[in-house]
């Protein structure tokens, strides 16, 4: 339960699940079966992401036309990533989404400031994704919606690995709309956590329902999770953009070297 | 009318949020109550084992396992959270007569319905 807290607290603060954090110490420490440990991260995340909803919402950060709209690909993601959970040997897996993230640790190192999108894509004219966030000095910032389509489509490999290894890829979110719709890094961290908890819940659901889901495991993973996840909400607002990025890239790296390691 | 919309989603999330505080009780009592005295208690889940939901619920209730069935409360509560902030989230955007992201939050909510009924069919 100590461990969830610390995930929940990571995972509020940088936009992520506290999945890839979950699944490998139940997996690892614990030695429980990987689709107990996977049906038992989501229901976490899913407590993390409906626990801090509000605390994003509340700082005017989320874009909620952008989290909608993108929410069709992930939950539709999930679904297939659900029915083909298992047909597919999780090693392969591992193996890739750990070069990936190993290749976006490194794009993102290289990284330099926030290139924000200098076009309005024609979709998010339509549905009115353009809008504006508060930075640390209280001043609005605007930004628009650059390559709609391209993200959507990486939303939907997002909710795919969600269900397959039980992450809520987070990091695949705010890459979505970080590097290819162009939003700003804190808008997507913000709606990113935002929309982790339906992609998370259309898989955790499926799983629940199978039976996968055992309170045994879940119940202190859960708990634990929306504890640390309440401290991590709070904490973010305080924390600088830049800073908020060089943790992620600490995170990517890690993640990465573990999912590679488990695939070989 | 934006601002409208935003002050509405986070009376929806602050709802919500009672609600996993409603679940977190509900988990932490049937934990507390159920787990906390019986030796290792992972060691029945180093192997997978299939045992659908309905089943596991039966042998429960069979065996007056109330702290189990507590748990079990918890986690349904947790699993339905998401989908009732995206089906209110769709009528908020009906109201606000922007039929296109309502229509786009419908068509999460029937999905996320979709992938349950296929949990429970497998």
């Amino acid at each position: 339960m100590a461990i969830s807290v610390g995930a929940g607290f990571l995972g509020a603060l940088l936009g992520l699940g506290g999945g890839i954090i979950v699944v490998p110490v139940l997996t690892l420490f614990l030695h429980i079966d990987i689709r107990y440990a996977i049906a038992a991260s989501l229901i976490s995340i899913v407590a993390t992401s409906s626990g801090a909803a509000a605390s994003y919402l509340r700082d005017h950060i989320t874009n909620l036309r952008v989290a909608v709209l993108l929410e069709v690909g992930t939950v539709t993601g999930a679904i297939v990533g659900f029915l083909i959970s298992s047909h597919v040997q999780s090693s392969v897996l591992f193996l890739l989404f750990g070069l990936f993230l190993f290749f976006s640790a490194v794009m993102m190192f290289r990284k330099r400031g926030e290139s924000l999108a200098e076009v309005n894509h024609p979709w998010s004219e339509k549905l009115g994704l353009a809008s504006s966030f508060p930075n640390e000095r209280g001043e609005r910032i605007s930004y628009q919606v650059e390559r709609v389509p391209e993200g959507l489509a990486l939303m939907f490999g997002a909710g795919l690995l969600s269900a397959l290894l039980g992450i809520g890829s987070g990091i695949l979110k705010v890459l979505a709309m970080d590097g290819v719709m162009k939003l700003p890094m804190k808008v997507s961290s913000a709606t990113s956590n935002f929309m982790i908890g339906v992609t998370a819940t259309a898989s955790a659901g499926a799983y629940f329902l199978r039976g996968d889901v055992r309170p045994e495991i879940a119940a202190p993973v859960a708990i634990g999770i929306i504890i640390g996840s309440w401290f991590g909400a709070r904490a973010m607002m305080k924390m600088p953009a830049a800073l908020i990025r060089k943790v992620f890239v600490v995170v990517l790296a890690v993640v990465s070297v573990q999912m590679i390691l488990k695939g070989l | 009318m934006e601002d409208d919309l935003f002050s509405l989603e986070l009376l929806i999330s602050r709802i919500l949020r009672y609600g996993v505080l409603a679940s977190g009780a509900l988990l932490l009592l049937g934990w507390g109550t159920e787990f906390r005295f019986r030796g290792n208690p992972y060691a029945a889940f180093h192997s997978y084992q299939s045992v659908p939901l309905k089943e596991a619920l039966e042998t429960a209730m069979a065996h007056s396992r109330f702290g189990l069935l507590t748990s079990y409360a918890g986690l349904a509560i947790l699993v339905i959270l998401p989908f009732t902030r995206v089906l209110l989230t769709a009528f908020l955007f009906l109201v606000q007569k922007d039929r296109m992201l309502a229509a786009i939050s419908f068509f999460v909510a029937t999905a996320l319905i979709f992938s349950f009924c296929l949990g429970g069919g497998s």
